[in-house]
Parts: structure tokens; C-alpha cells; sequence
């Protein structure tokens, strides 16, 4: 029939308008079919979200968050979302367990982004292929966040200001290659007068070793000081020295009344190279971070069912304000950002990649 | 402040936060019964935190962490068993009081204090929070440092009778805590390569594996009671040893109250915990108390005193640095601090501006978790009591089946299983030759402030640290502590008997004549550790039971060597403590060789631990010693295979009809009720993922 349809064409207009109307009966109704097997396969399930950590941190927080919202715009609205805490392996047997899960769209887990630069940098992560594993994108990657560094009054009043002092100045950090402290690792990697400790317990006891003293320098954005340490605005304590990702917005800078610092490039004038490994880092751990991820083989429209809702949940108002009184930092990434950044790593030079590489202390 | 507090009262005593205490009772007392068993249940109440009325989800879960500690100490007084957050340093008096037909008499002393240290911790509570902020700005991590190695002192105190064992046992425990990766150099350190030791060894298993198995078959092999012959009396006094534990925890007030207030310091300071409060004073009590180094260890009450009274005066300091400084001290804090997040509310600096009357009613909360579930316990408290009489091959299945569900918690995997199948090996062979095991405890315990704070003081302050007056008023506290301690034993080494009115034997100035009696054939019934030291001073070492210590030795000594030969391949900060560690456990561990070479001299030392009761029936022992450890070796393997549903009821169920003699109504029910629990709360209620059993992964292939 299509074939005399071609040879002949429609012999009427009221004869063209019955075929398009037929033709889109039948895409419509296969659409709304898929519709109705999707909601029918997710009604009455129980939907899982493996997070490789403890109970009670930031990937956890995220997952609960999700599981809170995500339910409502799944089809056909599961039974139940759960969260299931797997620490082990330093995430690791979290991924692994989700890897491993059944591909049938009931299992979803937390990435965090040290195995993704594992098997960037060729280090063999088991159970987890960059390539095959099903990313669905993070609730904060898209953030385009403000990054800056202060540092007290009493010690010096600008980056020129820290050159001067002759010695470096303390920057603590829980452990290597975290969001917020990559920009003084960077410094302290091409020779900047900055001496990164580790071993804090977290962001909070960084900012309590800072009100005590014993740090020079903090990260000072207004989400992490406006809220738990108002006194550094009232009493001016904080100085601040340069930025990255972000410029710091005018309005905060005010509060601090501080001059608007030099973006951490200008400060310490890295080489080309060292700019481009820096930019790559700082995207992918911006990026890629507290992402969410399927294992690989999950069925087409599941999985696109998946990335829909999981879309639809970090632009939720609800989840929104949730993420806000949590302070979790709330911008979609999307898989085609993940796409994008690991292009750009993969486009690095092979001393590039091992510029990275010591960044992140792999 | 009175406004607030007004407020924080009228908020915590309305219906809704008063029917969730009220619920939350026997759940918390309940979780409080198996080690690490917070935790779960703390899991649980984060789940519905977001949809609850914060000041609901805010009490239900300060609520439980405070009443679930009035129950920690139960394990660790009737069973030999102690706690994984608290409760720890309580097994050391706690059991041996347990076993001399004292339980009711620790018990009632142990709740005492647990409530008096909890009201004393939630006024301290109160009265710091004002200023708390500026006053623990004073100290930072050099001080830290300092208070973690002042923790870790207590080694040298639970050491007694067996000063290198001991040593080297706390040398042992500090290279095992740090497997794993390391906070600081971002490396795996000394895992075998095996990817479960990732995050290094979890206190649970330790916990569970180095006393509370090998405890169980401690009472299987000598088949008795943990009353022992002391099962009358007991019973018959079990009422009246509860009331007697209780006056005698108040006639020791200042212990009591001093206790107490180092719970509320070492407690309220950032990321510390809180754990170090009971072994810093315990240790200090055995130090200044009279008579105490005699009886201490022995089943002194003054023991119990001294590490349950920190034990809930701690519960209202540790929200002091979660509360106003976000710094959660522990994986309970942690959760807390999820709890208020999610119920939209920021801890830190300005919580006391912005939620005042929340916090003060952190502080009301934490006083009711102790007002309102002690007197329940002290009304149980005979009746638990009884725990003790029960027969040995009843006990053991339950007990290996509950530690062995609480210790999976751990991170749910068959690697659970495996440390502590492992560490029931080393416990059972630390039990057998005269090894203490609390030294392990302390050190695991203690192992990450230490090294944490031992790394960024010497970064952050690097020499001067001691030109830092907090850091020189600490140490002068510390060689003050010291040198009382010494110039005390000197003034009461004179007495060569201990003052039994301080002691669990107190009751010999009363008309407790039997307790009295029973104390003193409990002394006689000598564990094998005792029996092999008085054997050596008339053997040299080299026999059979020597090759065992050999074994202990070979195994420790080997593991040194490969952590100190891998630790060449790591950064600086991973490898310092390490190093310190293992250095400091070689001199011991050689002089623990060459004690086994010569003969020994020190017959009449007694270790602030138990040991197995042997010698009465050898043959019987051996059997019973081949039918205990095959059983719990053959229950792992099949839960291995077959999955936890399957195999611990039918596990328990075999153990409890063939060797229990149960009957079939008994040993069923018990089977039931371990398939319901592990349905109910675990599947239904954690939605906890178990690992595939073997079986059905042989199955999937096949098919």
C-alpha cells in the first residue's frame, strides 16, 4: 500500500488527510503504548539508589534528597525509592554493587569522582567502564560556583601581600583533588607560597582550625561563611587573595569589603600547559561531582526514562529548597557535560595527563 | 536564655516529641543490647527525617543515642562483651563482678552512674553552651594530639601483669587500625590487596571477634554458667545486689561527679568522640584511688564507677562540637547532623543565635533519654541480671547469632564475616596466653585522632606547639597526673591486701557473708593464662603451649614486617604513624621472644583480663572446645553459601537441639525469632543489601 501510495500519489486531498491522520494514530498510539509499558513497569516497584558512603555525608544527603523528589517523575510511580548505604573500598564497593546490579532500570547509584579519573588516568577501577557505565548527570555539576580563597587580615591583606610574607601560608583540606581545595593544590604544585595540610575531618573542621588560628587561609564563599561564621563579616577578618571557576558576586565582596581579587591565573601566572591542566581538572571535578549512574546494558527508554525524571527531580522547586536548606550546592549536569569534559581530558597532551595526575594525588 | 529555654520545654514536652520518646523506649533499649546496634536504628530514623516536624526527627533521634547507651553496658557487664561506642572500659570490671555472682551489684552501680553522669553531662550542657565556642577555640589540634596520647596512656594501665603482652598488643592494634586509606598521603595502605580493606578495619567486627566470640567459648569449653557456682546466690540476691550497686555508686560520689566531668571535656572537644572519656578515666581512677591496682581489673565497682559515668555525661558534651561547630565526632554524630540538615536546620557557629531553643532543647532531651529509661532498666535489672545463669550452650548460639548480625553491620559484606572470623582467631589465642586484649581496643579506638592529630599539629604548628601555653597547661596536667599516680602506689604499697570495701567485695562488711564467699571462689577458679605463668616458673617456656605464643608471635612479627617494607611506597603523612607504631612494638615484641626462652620469673602477675577455664576435665574440653569452633566456622561457611535467612536459623536451631539440648519448641522458636528479626528489621525496616550467597550464584551460572 505505501508503495502505491509513492508510485501514485493521493489521488484526493480528503484521501491524504486519512493516511496522515492514520499515520499519526499509530505513532501516537505507539508512543502512549511505550508510555503505558513504562508506567507499568515502574508501578508498585522498588527503585534502589546505592550510595558508596556512610550515612550521613554529602553523597548521602544528595541521594536522599533524590529519592525524596525523584519518585513523582518516574512513570507510573514506583512503590518506593530507598537509599542504600554500601561504604566499603572508599566507594567503591557502593559502585561495584550498582555495576554488578541487574540492567532492568531498578538500580541506580552515587560515582564519585575519583574512579572516574582512575580510568581516565588508566588506573583499572573494577566493575566500572567509563564507556559502557550509564551516566544519568549530577544535581550540582552544572553549578557554576564561586571559588575563593581568603586569607586573614592579620596575616596579609592581598595575594601580593602573601608573596611578601616570605613564608607559606597553611591551607587545610580533608584530602587531595576536592572541589574546593584544587585551586591552592594547583598553587602549591607550580611553586606558589602555599602549603596544603590534610587530614581535616571535613569542610567545618577546616573552618573551625581557621576561627582557631591554626590555618592562614580559607575558602570564603558566601554560602560556606554568611550562614555558620557571620562574626568574620562583622569583625573584617577575611582578605581576599585570588578566584577560580567563578568570580565571587559583587554584593559579597561588599559584605566583605574587600577589593575584588585577582583570578587565580593572574596571581600566580602559570604556563599555558599548566592553564590547560588546571581547566581540565577543575571541569571535571566540578562537573562530574556526586554524580548518579546506571549499570551499563539498561534498556533504551528506561534508561531515557531514568534521565528524564532525574532532570526533572534538580529542577524541582521542592528539591531546590531542599538542596538549599541542606547547603548543597544545586546546578544540572547533564550526561552531555560529562560527555564534554571527558572529551577534554582525553584531548590532553600525555605531560598533561601526568600534570593531572599529580594534581589529583594519583 | 530563659526564653529560649522556655520555649525549648514547651516545644520538647508537647504531644508529638513526648509520643516519639515514648516509642522510642524500647527501641533504643533494645538496639542498646547488641554492639554497635545505634547505628542501625539511627539509619532508620534518617530515612524519615525529611518528612517528620524537625523537633519530632530532632528528639526521636538525641533521644535514642542517649537512652541506647543505658543499655550498651549490659553486653559488656553480663557477657564479656563490649560496647562499640561505649561501655568499654565497664567489661573490665563489669564481666569479672558478672562472674562472681555480682551482676545485679554492677548493674545497679553501672545505671547509677549512667544517669547521674547524664544529668551531670546535660547541666554541663546548659551551663557551657554560652560560651563553649570561645572556650574550645583555645584548643587545637596540638592539644587534641596531646588528649589522644593521654587516651592511649590507659594501655600502659590495662597492661598490668603483662606490661610487654600488653605493649605489644597496643603496638598490634595501632598498625591494624591503619590498613587501609589514609586521610592524609591518599594511599592504600597494607591491605593484602584485598579491596575490602579499603576503609580499613571496622570496630564492630574487632569488637565482636576479639571479645564476645571467643568469650562465648570461653563458657562453652569450661561448660558453665558466666555465674558459675555462684548461680544461687544470684538468684537469690539478684534484687537486693541491684539496690546495693546503687548505693555504693553514690557513696563514691566524687569519683562518680570526677568521672563524670572528664566525660563532659575530653567529650565536648571537636572531633574527638568522646570514647577516649572512658579509658582516660579509668586509667586515672587506677591511678588515684586507693587500693584501685590491686582490684581494678578484678571486678572492683569503683571500675564500673569510673568508665559509666563518662559514659552518658558524654552524650550531651559530644553536641557540643556538632552542634556549634558542625564537626560531627562520630558515625552516631555524623547522622545527627544529616538529621537537622534535613530537617532544615545548619549547624555551626550561629545555631546558637538562630535555633537557641532548639539547642537547649538538645540539652532537655538528652536529660530525659537518662531520667526516663534508668529507672526502667534499674526495675529490669535483676531480671537481666539472670542472663548469667543461663546455660552455656543455650547462651552461645544466641549470642554468636545477635553479634554476628550486629557485627555485618559493619558495612554488610562477607568481609564482616572474615575479620571477625579472623579476629576471633587472635582473641581466642590472645585469651589463651595470657595476652590482654583491651590494649587492641584502645589502640583501634584511638588510632585515627591519634594519627590525625599527630599530623597536623607537627604541619600546623610543627615545634612550637610547645611554646602553646593550652598545650604546656595539658602536659603539666598530664606529668602531674603522673607523678600523683606514682607517689600514691608508693604510699599505699604498704598494703599488700586490697581495701575490700572498695571493692565488688564490699559486701563482707555487710551481711552479704555469701557474695563474700562466692568472690573468694571465684578467685580460685584461675583462667589458663594464670596457670601457664605459675607452670613457667618452674618450666622454661619452649612446650607445646609455648609454640601457640610462638604462632602469635610469627603472625604479628610478619605483619610488622610487611606494613614497615610497604610503607616505603608511601608519602610522608602515611607512613609516620605506621612507622611509630611498629617501632615502638619491636623492642616488645623481642623481649616477648626471649621471655619465651628463659624462664620466667613473674608467676604471681595476674592481666587485667580473663582467660579460659581449663584443667578440670581436658578430654571434655577439647571436645567441647572442636564442637564450638567447628560449629561457628561451619555457621560463616554456610552463611557464606546460603545466605544469612537460611543459615543462622537453621544454624542456631542445629546448635540449640543437638548440643543446647533445647528441646524442639525451644530451639525452634529461637530459629523463628532470628528469621523474624532478620526479616523484619533488617529486610523490611534497613532494607539492608545482603551479599548473593554462593549457592544461588552457582545456580545463575548454571542456568
Amino acid at each position: 500500500m505505501v508503495c502505491n501510495v509513492v508510485k501514485h500519489g493521493f489521488s484526493s486531498p480528503p484521501a491524504a488527510a486519512a493516511m496522515l491522520a492514520t499515520v499519526i494514530f499509530f505513532v501516537s498510539l505507539s508512543t502512549w503504548a511505550q508510555e503505558r509499558d513504562l508506567a507499568e513497569y515502574f508501578k508498585g516497584k522498588k527503585v534502589e539508589i546505592v550510595v558508596g558512603s556512610a550515612p550521613g555525608g554529602g553523597y548521602d544527603l544528595n541521594a536522599r534528597l533524590i529519592a525524596r523528589f525523584i519518585g513523582k517523575y518516574l512513570p507510573g510511580g514506583p512503590s518506593a525509592v530507598v537509599v542504600r548505604n554500601m561504604p566499603g573500598g572508599g566507594g567503591q564497593r557502593g559502585l561495584g554493587a550498582t555495576m554488578r546490579a541487574r540492567p532492568d532500570g531498578l538500580t541506580v547509584g552515587t560515582l564519585q569522582t575519583r574512579w572516574v579519573l582512575r580510568e581516565l588516568l588508566g588506573i583499572d577501577v573494577p566493575d566500572f567502564d567509563l564507556d559502557t557505565a550509564r551516566f544519568l548527570g549530577s544535581p550540582s555539576g552544572g553549578a557554576k560556583r564561586e571559588r575563593m580563597l581568603c586569607v586573614r587580615r592579620d596575616v596579609a591583606t592581598s595575594w601580593e601581600g602573601v608573596l611578601k610574607l616570605g613564608r607559606p601560608i597553611r591551607v587545610g583540606s580533608s584530602g587531595r583533588a576536592a572541589q574546593a581545595s584544587i585551586g591552592p593544590e594547583f598553587v602549591e604544585l607550580i611553586g606558589g607560597p602555599i602549603k596544603m595540610i590534610y587530614g581535616y575531618g571535613g569542610m567545618a573542621e577546616v573552618m573551625a582550625a581557621f576561627d582557631r588560628g591554626e590555618l592562614d587561609m580559607v575558602r570564603c564563599t558566601e554560602e560556606v561563611v554568611a550562614r555558620p561564621y557571620p562574626e568574620w563579616i562583622k569583625k573584617k577578618i577575611l582578605a581576599a587573595v585570588f578566584w577560580w571557576n567563578a568570580a565571587p558576586s559583587e554584593d559579597w565582596l561588599r559584605r566583605l569589603e574587600a577589593p575584588t581579587p585577582p583570578h587565580l591565573f593572574d596571581a600566580v601566572k602559570p604556563t599555558e600547559e599548566q592553564k590547560r591542566v588546571f581547566q581540565v581538572a577543575v571541569g571535571l571535578l566540578e562537573t562530574m561531582t556526586r554524580a548518579f549512574v546506571m549499570p551499563p546494558g539498561v534498556p533504551n527508554d528506561i534508561y531515557q526514562a531514568w534521565r528524564n525524571a532525574f532532570e526533572a527531580t534538580v529542577r524541582d522547586p521542592e528539591f531546590v529548597k531542599g538542596a538549599e536548606v541542606a547547603v548543597l550546592e544545586v546546578g544540572l549536569a547533564t550526561v552531555e557535560d560529562f560527555e564534554r569534559v571527558i572529551r577534554g581530558f582525553r584531548e590532553l597532551s600525555p605531560a598533561g595527563r601526568g600534570l593531572v595526575k599529580k594534581l589529583m594525588g594519583e | 536564655m530563659t526564653e529560649a529555654l522556655i520555649s525549648a520545654a514547651q516545644h520538647v514536652f508537647s504531644p508529638g516529641p513526648l509520643l516519639a520518646m515514648l516509642l522510642m523506649i524500647p527501641v533504643s533499649l533494645f538496639s542498646g543490647l547488641m554492639p554497635g546496634g545505634h547505628l542501625p536504628v539511627a539509619v532508620v530514623i534518617l530515612g524519615f527525617a525529611g518528612y517528620l516536624d524537625p523537633w519530632i526527627a530532632v528528639t526521636v533521634i538525641v533521644f535514642h543515642m542517649a537512652a541506647n547507651d543505658i543499655t550498651e553496658n549490659v553486653p559488656s557487664i553480663l557477657l564479656g562483651i563490649p560496647g562499640s561506642r561505649s561501655a568499654q572500659a565497664t567489661v573490665l570490671d563489669g564481666y569479672p563482678m558478672a562472674q562472681k555472682g555480682l551482676a545485679g551489684v554492677a548493674l545497679g552501680a553501672s545505671y547509677t552512674c549512667e544517669m547521674v553522669g547524664g544529668l551531670i553531662g546535660a547541666v554541663a550542657l546548659f551551663l557551657v553552651l554560652p560560651v563553649a565556642r570561645e572556650l574550645l577555640r583555645l584548643f587545637g589540634s596540638a592539644e587534641f594530639f596531646l588528649l589522644s596520647f593521654m587516651a592511649i596512656l590507659a594501655v600502659a594501665v590495662v597492661s598490668a601483669g603483662a606490661f610487654v603482652k600488653g605493649m605489644l598488643t597496643a603496638a598490634l592494634g595501632l598498625a591494624i587500625a591503619l590498613i587501609g586509606s589514609s586521610p592524609i598521603g591518599g594511599v592504600v595502605r597494607a591491605n593484602l590487596g584485598i579491596d575490602y580493606l579499603w576503609d580499613g578495619v571496622r570496630l564492630g567486627p574487632v569488637v565482636v571477634g576479639l571479645f564476645a566470640i571467643p568469650e562465648m567459648m570461653a563458657l562453652v569449653i569450661a561448660n558453665i554458667s558466666i555465674a558459675g557456682e555462684h548461680l544461687d546466690t544470684m538468684l537469690r540476691n539478684s534484687k537486693r545486689d541491684v539496690y546495693r550497686g546503687m548505693l555504693i555508686a553514690l557513696r563514691h560520689w566524687w569519683l562518680l561527679v570526677r568521672s563524670s566531668l572528664i566525660g563532659v571535656f575530653v567529650g565536648a572537644l571537636p572531633a574527638l568522640g568522646g570514647t577516649e572519656a572512658h579509658w582516660i578515666s579509668y586509667a586515672y581512677a587506677r591511678q588515684v584511688e586507693k587500693g584501685a591496682r590491686e582490684t581494678f581489673g578484678k571486678g572492683d565497682v569503683r571500675g564500673i564507677i569510673a568508665a559509666d559515668a563518662p559514659n552518658n555525661s558524654v552524650d550531651g558534651a559530644v553536641l557540643i562540637p556538632t552542634v556549634v561547630f558542625g564537626i560531627p565526632g562520630s558515625a552516631g554524630m555524623a547522622i545527627l547532623m544529616a538529621v537537622l540538615i534535613l530537617s532544615g536546620i545548619q549547624p555551626g557557629p550561629a545555631m546558637l543565635e538562630r535555633h537557641l531553643d532548639l539547642t537547649l532543647g538538645l540539652v532537655i532531651i538528652v536529660a530525659l533519654g537518662n531520667i526516663v529509661t534508668t529507672p526502667i532498666m534499674l526495675l529490669f535489672a535483676p531480671y537481666v541480671a539472670r542472663m548469667v545463669t543461663v546455660p552455656p550452650h543455650i547462651l552461645a548460639p544466641i549470642v554468636v547469632g545477635v553479634v554476628t548480625l550486629s557485627a555485618f553491620q559493619a558495612t554488610n559484606s562477607i568481609g564482616d564475616l572474615v575479620l571477625v572470623l579472623g579476629f576471633t582467631a587472635l582473641g581466642v589465642f590472645m585469651k589463651r596466653y595470657g595476652w590482654p586484649r583491651p590494649p587492641i581496643l584502645i589502640a583501634v579506638v584511638l588510632a585515627e585522632p591519634l594519627e590525625k592529630y599527630l599530623w597536623l599539629s607537627l604541619n600546623t604548628y610543627g615545634v612550637s606547639m610547645l611554646a602553646r601555653p593550652q598545650f604546656l597547661i595539658l602536659c603539666g596536667i598530664m606529668v602531674s597526673l603522673i607523678a600523683m599516680s606514682i607517689s600514691l602506689s608508693k604510699l599505699q604499697r604498704p598494703m599488700a591486701e586490697p581495701d575490700r570495701s572498695l571493692t565488688g567485695v564490699e559486701s563482707d562488711r555487710h551481711p552479704g557473708e555469701k557474695i563474700a564467699e562466692a568472690v573468694e571462689a571465684g578467685d580460685q577458679l584461675r583462667p589458663a593464662a594464670y596457670r601457664l605463668r605459675e607452670e613457667g616458673s618452674r618450666h622454661r617456656r619452649i612446650s607445646m603451649e609455648a609454640i601457640g605464643e610462638i604462632v602469635l608471635l610469627a603472625m604479628t612479627g610478619a605483619f610488622f614486617a610487611y606494613m614497615f617494607w610497604q610503607s616505603f611506597s608511601w608519602p610522608t603523612g602515611a607512613w609516620l604513624m605506621p612507622r611509630i607504631a611498629i617501632l615502638f612494638g619491636i623492642p616488645f615484641w623481642v623481649a616477648r621472644l626471649a621471655a619465651l626462652f628463659r624462664p620466667t620469673t613473674d608467676s604471681r602477675a595476674e592481666i587485667m583480663d580473663t582467660g579460659f577455664w581449663l584443667g578440670s576435665d581436658p578430654k571434655g574440653e577439647w571436645i567441647r572446645f572442636v564442637q564450638i569452633s567447628g560449629w561457628i566456622v561451619l555457621l560463616y561457611v554456610a552463611i557464606w553459601m546460603f545466605g544469612f535467612h537460611l543459615a543462622l536459623p537453621i544454624g542456631v536451631f542445629a546448635y540449640l537441639y543437638t548440643y543446647g539440648r533445647a528441646g524442639w519448641f525451644l530451639s525452634s522458636v529461637v530459629s523463628l525469632a532470628f528469621l523474624a528479626f532478620i526479616v523484619g528489621v533488617f529486610d523490611l525496616l534497613l532494607h539492608i543489601t545482603w551479599p548473593e550467597p554462593v549457592v544461588s550464584m552457582w545456580r545463575l551460572s548454571l542456568f
